[in-house]
C-alpha cells in the first residue's frame, strides 16, 4: 500500500524548516520529503526525523544556484564536473538520513547550445549518478516539469522522460511521475501511470490549476489513488502542493484518501466509493 | 448554472431514436443533441422536440465518404462539391430542428495528398459552412478529436482548432471543446477553458480513460461544471458518454445539474 509522504518545501510554510518535521509528525505523516536539505548539517535534519519517527522519502541532487534561475545541472556540457560533486553530496547526507530516493532535475538548456550536446550531457551525468547511487542501494528519479511554472525546463513529458529512462540503461534509474505537471502537460493521467507502472518509483501530487489540495482543482484524486492502490504500488506519495490556506486545515483530504486505502487494503475495494469534498461546493 | 443536455447518440441506447427524446425529457434534460438525425425526416424529430418541450442544441454534418465509409469529407480537396451538398443538408435540417449549433466535421488525414493542401480545404468548407449557418443564424462548431479513439484524426488539439478558427476568421465559427478529447490529447482543462472561454459555444464530457460518466475516471467534473459558470459560459454541457450501465443509473451525478 502507498503511503502519503509530507513536501517540506511546499508544506507546513507557517513555521521554520527545521520545525516542519514535528508538524508532519503530528499530522500523521510517516515520512517526509523537500527539495534540497543542503543548507542544513544532515545531523540536525536526523535529529528531526528520529524525534519525530519520520522517514526520510525524497530529496533533490544540488540543483545550481537556485536563486539565479538554475533548475537542475545535467543537461548543461559546461558543468559536468561540478554535477559530479552534487553526486557526492548528496550521497553524504543520503547515507545519514538514510534516504533512499533521490531526484535529479534535468535543467534549464542554454538555448544557443545544440539540443543533442544536452541530451549526451543529461544521459552521461544520469549513468555517472546512478552507478554511484546504485553503490549505496538509492534509486535515481527523474522527473518531467510543467514549463508554465518552469519556462524552458529540459524534461518536459513522460515519453521523454522514459526514453532517457531507456537511453542511460542503469537498472535503478527510475521515472517520478508529478500529476500535477503532466495534468498541465498532457493529461491522460490513469493511462499514463498504467502504461508506465513498472518505472514509476515516486509519485507527486497537487491539482490543477493552482497546485493547491486535491480536491480543489480538474483532478479526481479518488479514482487515481484508486487506481495505483489497484496496481500494486507500494511506494510512496509526496504531497507537493501549496496549500490553499493554512496546511492543517487544508488536509481534509489525506485523512479521506487514507481511510479510502485502508479499506481497500482490508476489503480488496468492495464497495468502497469515497470522495473527497471540492473546494467550489463549499 | 451550466446547462446540462443528452447526447441521445450515446444516451438511451435501451430506447429506438425517436423514444430517446421521450426518454430524456423524462428524466429532466431540457435538451438534446445528435449526431445523425438523417434518418428520419425533420417533422417527426420537431414532434418530439415540442411533445417534450426540449432544445434540439446540436446535431452533427454528414461527413461520410460514401466511397470509404470514413467520416472525412470535410478534407478531401476532390470532394468540395459533396461537402457543399451535405452542407445544405445539415442547414436544412439544423434549421428545422431549431438547433443552436452544428458541428460541422473535421476528419481523419486522407491518404495521398499533401497535409497543405489538406488544410487549405478544410478552411476552404468551414468557411463555406460558417456562412451558410449564418444565413439561417446556426453557430457552426469544429471538435477537435483524440487520436487514440480516432487515429490520424487531422485536428486533434485545442491549440489546432483555434487556428483554424482564426484562419477561417469568420464571427460564425467556434470551438467546441470535449472535456474527454482533450483530456487525453493535453490535459490542463480548466486553464484551457479560461483562456479560450470567447471561442467556446459548446462543450461535451465524458470521464476519460473509459468514455463513462463523470465519477468514471480523472476528471472532477464538479469543479469543471461551476468553473464553467464562474468564466459565464452561457452555452450548453453535451452528456456524450457511454453509461457504464444503464442510461439512468449513469445520470446519478447529474441531478443537481439538469
Amino acid at each position: 500500500m502507498s503511503q502519503f509522504s509530507a513536501n517540506l518545501t511546499l508544506m507546513f510554510n507557517e513555521v521554520d524548516f527545521m520545525d516542519r518535521f514535528k508538524l508532519a509528525s503530528q499530522n500523521g505523516f510517516k515520512g517526509v520529503e523537500y527539495l534540497f536539505p543542503y543548507d542544513y548539517p544532515a545531523d540536525d535534519i536526523l535529529q528531526e526525523l528520529n524525534k519525530n519517527g519520520l522517514k526520510q522519502i525524497l530529496f533533490d541532487l544540488p540543483a545550481g544556484d537556485w536563486g539565479s534561475g538554475d533548475r537542475g545541472i545535467a543537461v548543461q556540457p559546461d558543468r559536468v564536473g561540478e554535477f559530479q560533486d552534487s553526486v557526492g553530496k548528496a550521497i553524504d547526507y543520503a547515507n545519514t538520513l538514510n534516504c533512499k530516493r533521490i531526484t535529479c532535475l534535468a535543467g534549464i538548456p542554454d538555448p544557443n547550445e545544440q539540443a543533442d550536446l544536452n541530451r549526451q550531457t543529461l544521459v552521461d551525468n544520469l549513468k555517472f549518478a546512478a552507478k554511484s547511487l546504485n553503490k549505496k542501494g538509492i534509486t535515481l528519479l527523474i522527473e518531467a516539469l510543467n514549463t508554465i511554472d518552469v519556462p524552458g525546463f529540459y524534461l518536459t513529458g513522460t515519453d521523454q522522460a522514459v526514453q532517457v529512462i531507456s537511453d542511460v540503461s542503469e537498472s535503478n534509474l527510475k521515472l517520478q511521475y508529478d500529476v500535477y505537471h503532466m495534468q498541465i502537460m498532457e493529461g491522460d493521467l490513469i493511462r499514463t501511470i498504467v502504461d508506465n507502472f513498472n518505472i514509476i518509483k515516486h509519485f507527486q501530487i497537487a491539482d490543477n490549476p493552482g497546485r493547491h489540495e486535491p480536491g480543489t482543482g480538474e483532478i479526481n484524486y479518488k479514482n487515481v489513488f484508486n487506481k495505483i492502490n489497484e496496481l500494486g504500488y507500494d511506494g510512496w506519495i509526496g504531497c507537493e502542493y501549496n496549500p490553499l490556506g493554512d496546511t492543517v486545515e487544508g488536509l481534509d483530504w489525506l485523512a479521506v484518501a487514507e481511510r479510502f486505502a485502508t479499506t481497500m487494503r482490508t476489503a480488496q475495494g468492495r464497495g468502497t466509493n469515497l470522495g473527497f469534498s471540492c473546494k467550489s461546493d463549499a | 448554472m451550466p446547462k446540462l443536455e443528452a447526447n441521445i447518440q450515446f444516451l438511451f441506447n435501451e430506447y429506438d431514436i425517436l423514444d430517446r427524446y421521450d426518454k430524456a425529457a423524462e428524466l429532466g434534460f431540457k435538451g438534446v443533441e445528435l449526431q445523425n438525425p438523417y434518418p428520419i425526416p425533420t417533422n417527426e424529430i420537431s414532434e418530439r422536440l415540442n411533445a417534450n418541450g426540449l432544445q434540439q442544441v446540436i446535431i452533427n454534418s454528414p461527413v461520410e465518404d460514401p466511397i470509404t465509409g470514413i467520416n472525412n469529407i470535410p478534407l478531401i480537396p476532390n470532394k468540395r462539391n459533396l461537402y457543399r451538398d451535405r452542407t445544405s443538408l445539415a442547414v436544412e435540417y439544423a434549421h428545422e430542428l431549431g438547433c443552436l449549433g452544428v458541428n460541422i466535421g473535421i476528419g481523419q488525414m486522407p491518404d495521398g495528398f499533401a497535409t497543405e493542401i489538406v488544410k487549405e480545404t478544410l478552411i476552404e468548407n468551414v468557411t463555406y459552412a460558417a456562412t451558410e449557418l449564418d444565413k439561417v443564424g446556426v453557430t457552426a462548431l469544429i471538435e477537435p478529436i483524440n487520436v487514440l479513439d480516432q487515429p490520424g484524426f487531422f485536428i486533434n488539439t485545442s491549440k489546432a482548432a483555434l487556428d483554424v478558427i482564426e484562419s477561417v476568421g469568420h464571427s460564425n465559427l467556434s470551438l467546441l471543446y470535449d472535456f474527454y478529447h482533450m483530456q487525453i490529447m493535453e490535459g490542463n482543462l480548466a486553464a484551457t477553458l479560461k483562456d479560450n472561454i470567447g471561442s467556446i459555444k459548446h462543450t461535451q464530457l465524458a470521464d476519460n480513460p473509459g468514455r463513462h460518466e463523470p465519477g468514471t475516471g480523472e476528471i472532477n467534473f464538479t469543479f469543471l461544471l461551476n468553473y464553467l459558470d464562474e468564466l459565464g459560459y452561457q452555452g450548453w454541457v453535451g452528456c456524450e458518454y457511454f453509461p457504464s450501465s444503464t442510461t439512468e443509473a449513469s445520470l446519478d451525478w447529474a441531478r443537481k445539474w439538469i
